[in-house]
């Protein structure tokens, strides 16, 4: 559970990238036009923001699908359980 | 501008050059580094906690799923943040010059208010009347000077204007599109930069992309050679490095670190932590640069390199020292520095260096670590914390003929490699916590003869208190006495049937051992040379196990006999850092790198 938490994290820590992005870029964008680097630079920040974002959602769905094995496990754990809860044991001594 | 001027292509005029706000493309760059530093902890996060964690928790077919998940996604962030770091770097070399040529433009602009010129929109330069004429003595016309963009490349024209504002004229105007022409090509280089520099679609970090990275790095160092300066202090000594590096701010280290992963790796007084985080970017781009070639050599270094990776993602095993990556390179044979255990930290330090027929291949990256890997945690039983490195910080000699080439091989590697080895010993004293670190520099074969070399330099190997020689064919000095560190704190371990360690015997010449490389008029003729001498006397000077050398010899295994099982084996060679097959042989030299040579078993002089 801590690794999908983990993952989580992870979403949050990448969640500012754009706007960061965006702000770093301001005096850049409103000046563009002098040099042709900086129109390039617009296709650069483009491709990264896209890349960031893919990793930041398969950061998110890593993290589902490990809360989804945890439960998977702990709903297994619960039915093995509940399995042996049904079967009469002769119970020595009451207690087990 | 004018035709003249050689901006036109580009459409950059001075008034625009004057205009761009470098201020802002630093502030982009600030934003490219936040983002990278970003993607630098969530691999940092992945590969430190969520990995471990996983690895120590959970087993089962979904978890594995997930870590090969976290694993492409550290990939992935690793590739980000180096090529994030790149866009910094760009970014403020960049504005590094484009600001220089505004100071150039701006040079000549108010040179030209203070004479009352004027300056074009296409940069050419009115200048008024001034000066006598010789037949009426009234002032000379004014006139107006276009600038060249590449002085010299025009030839003067023999005319001299006689009006004396014509030549300021002329020269403020050169300026102006000497400062356009410059910018225009700035602009040019780092576009195409950029344009390499975008992200490969989709989430997979394939090797192509580490080769592309690699290109890009290169690129981007090269064009920021200005902006950087390479400041870097290859001169200096190892504390001044530290020094240097400690008086950086966090931005220009992380500058340096995305730009010379490779010089900052392999810097000599940088912390360990630094270095390693440096090498491990340096060790993808060196596999993606590898990957895009197929000479043998390249496929050799890659296979190792590899294998250095998956060890340093693996992790560590429960009760292994951890793995620090101080050197790697593809120079020569290959260079590769690993400790296990922090150096930095340690209160006690060994660094073992290999010998004859040692490369950057897989044969190394699997057993030369794994004998440093023994000795750490060897050492680790004894009281402080210990670190064991492996260095491979030099050519050692090859010899595909086995023997024979060593009793060619000149002294020249050792003494190349001793320097390097010095440096580099001097590196980790400086970069230590402690005052006074217990170091031990250990040589194995032709290391021997390499960490005997490192010694014969004024004050001996830094920071170094103990030396230790095993299978050594001589290290260049013919007294213990002569290592820097006083004969007592010499160790020797000679196994009985190690063949380095003794010039081979008439009768092993008869034989003619063609498969150790003993036959062949070549080796009689060395051999012959080598038999002259005195009789405690190995292939570079006085034996070191001998009594007259004055070491102090620990007890190691026999090893197995030259020709014993039916044919020749010189394993006996390679057997003193194994804790399987010589046990006796580590437990002494972990002792001794503990500081606990007092406790260690002895055995006579040869």
């Amino acid at each position: 559970m801590r690794a999908a938490g983990g993952a989580d994290q992870l979403v949050t820590l990448l969640g500012p990238v754009k706007g960061e992005l965006d702000v770093a870029h301001q005096g850049v964008t409103a000046g563009a036009g002098a040099l042709s680097a900086l129109a390039e630079l617009g296709a650069v920040r483009a491709s990264w923001e896209r890349r960031f974002e893919d990793a930041r959602k398969e950061c998110g769905s890593l993290g589902g699908k490990m809360r989804a094995v945890v439960r998977g496990q702990t709903q297994a754990n619960e039915a093995v359980k509940s399995g042996f809860d049904g079967v009469k044991t002769p119970s020595v001594g009451g207690a087990r | 501008m004018s035709g003249r001027s050689g901006g036109a292509s580009s459409g950059l005029t001075w008034s625009v050059l004057r205009e761009v706000k470098c201020a802002e493309l630093e502030q982009a760059a600030d934003g490219w580094g936040r983002v990278s530093n970003r993607a630098d902890a969530a691999r940092d996060r992945i590969e430190g906690q969520l990995l471990p964690g996983l690895r120590d928790t959970q087993r089962g077919e979904a978890p594995d799923a997930a870590v090969r998940g976290l694993r492409r996604l550290g990939m992935n962030f690793q590739y980000i943040y180096t090529e994030c770091g790149l866009l910094r770097t760009t970014l403020n070399s960049l504005a590094h010059e484009i600001k220089t040529q505004q100071r150039v433009l701006q040079g000549a602009l108010d040179d030209a208010a203070a004479l009352r010129f004027t300056v074009h929109a296409d940069g050419s330069v009115t200048y008024p009347a001034a000066g006598e004429g010789l037949v009426d003595g009234k002032p000379l016309a004014g006139g107006t000077a276009s600038g060249v963009p590449n002085p010299g490349m025009v030839p003067p024209s023999g005319l001299v204007a006689p009006n004396p504002n014509a030549g300021k004229a002329q020269d403020i105007a050169d300026r102006v599109a000497q400062a356009v022409r410059a910018a225009a090509d700035a602009d040019w280089r780092y576009t195409r930069i950029l344009r390499s520099l975008k992200a490969h679609e989709g989430l997979g970090v394939p090797v192509a992309t580490w080769t592309d990275a690699a290109a890009d790095a290169a690129a981007v160092r090269d064009a920021a050679r200005g902006y950087l300066r390479d400041a870097i202090p290859h001169d200096a000594s190892p504390a001044e490095r530290k020094a240097w590096w400690a008086g950086l701010t966090d931005e220009q280290r992380e500058e340096y670190l995305a730009v010379y992963p490779d010089r900052i790796g392999n810097l000599d007084g940088i912390p360990a932590l630094v270095r390693d985080a440096a090498n491990r970017d340096n060790l993808q781009l060196l596999m993606g640069k590898l990957e895009g070639r197929d000479d043998d050599d390249s496929a050799t270094k890659l296979a190792a390199l590899r294998e250095i990776d998956r060890q340093l993602r693996a992790g560590p095993k429960a009760g292994e020292p951890p793995m620090y990556l101080l050197g790697i390179g593809d120079q020569g044979n290959g260079r590769a520095i690993v400790s296990y255990g922090n150096p930095d930290t340690a209160r006690n330090v060994a660094a073992y260096v290999p010998g004859l027929n040692t490369a950057l291949d897989k044969e190394f990256a699997e057993g030369d670590l794994k004998r440093a890997r023994d000795l750490s945690i060897a050492s680790n039983r004894h009281g402080a914390p210990a670190a064991a490195i492996t260095w491979l910080g030099y050519d050692a000699p090859q010899s595909p003929d086995g023997l024979r080439s060593l009793a060619v091989a000149a002294d020249g590697r050792a003494e190349e490699g001793g320097r390097a080895f010095h440096e580099f010993m001097g590196g980790i004293k400086a970069a230590n916590d402690h005052e006074d670190p217990h170091m031990t520099a250990i040589g194995h074969s032709y290391g021997s003869r390499t960490v005997g070399g490192a010694a014969q330099h004024p004050g001996g190997i830094p920071g170094v208190d103990e030396i230790v020689f095993v299978g050594s064919p001589g290290v260049g000095v013919d007294s213990a006495d002569d290592l820097g560190v006083g004969r007592d704190h010499v160790f020797v371990g000679a196994a009985a049937n190690d063949v380095v360690t003794k010039l081979p015997s008439k009768a092993e010449s008869v034989l003619g051992v063609a498969g150790v490389g003993f036959g062949g008029p070549a080796a009689a003729y060395a051999f012959g040379d080598l038999v002259d001498r005195r009789n405690d006397d190995v292939w570079f000077g006085r034996d070191p196990a001998s009594e007259a050398f004055g070491a102090r010899r620990f007890e190691v295994g026999d090893g197995p006999p030259l020709i014993g099982r039916g044919k020749p084996t010189i394993d006996a060679h390679s057997e003193y850092f194994d804790p399987e097959l010589d046990k006796a042989s580590v437990d002494n030299m972990a002792l001794i790198a503990a500081g606990r040579s007092h406790k260690i078993k002895t055995e006579d002089a040869r």
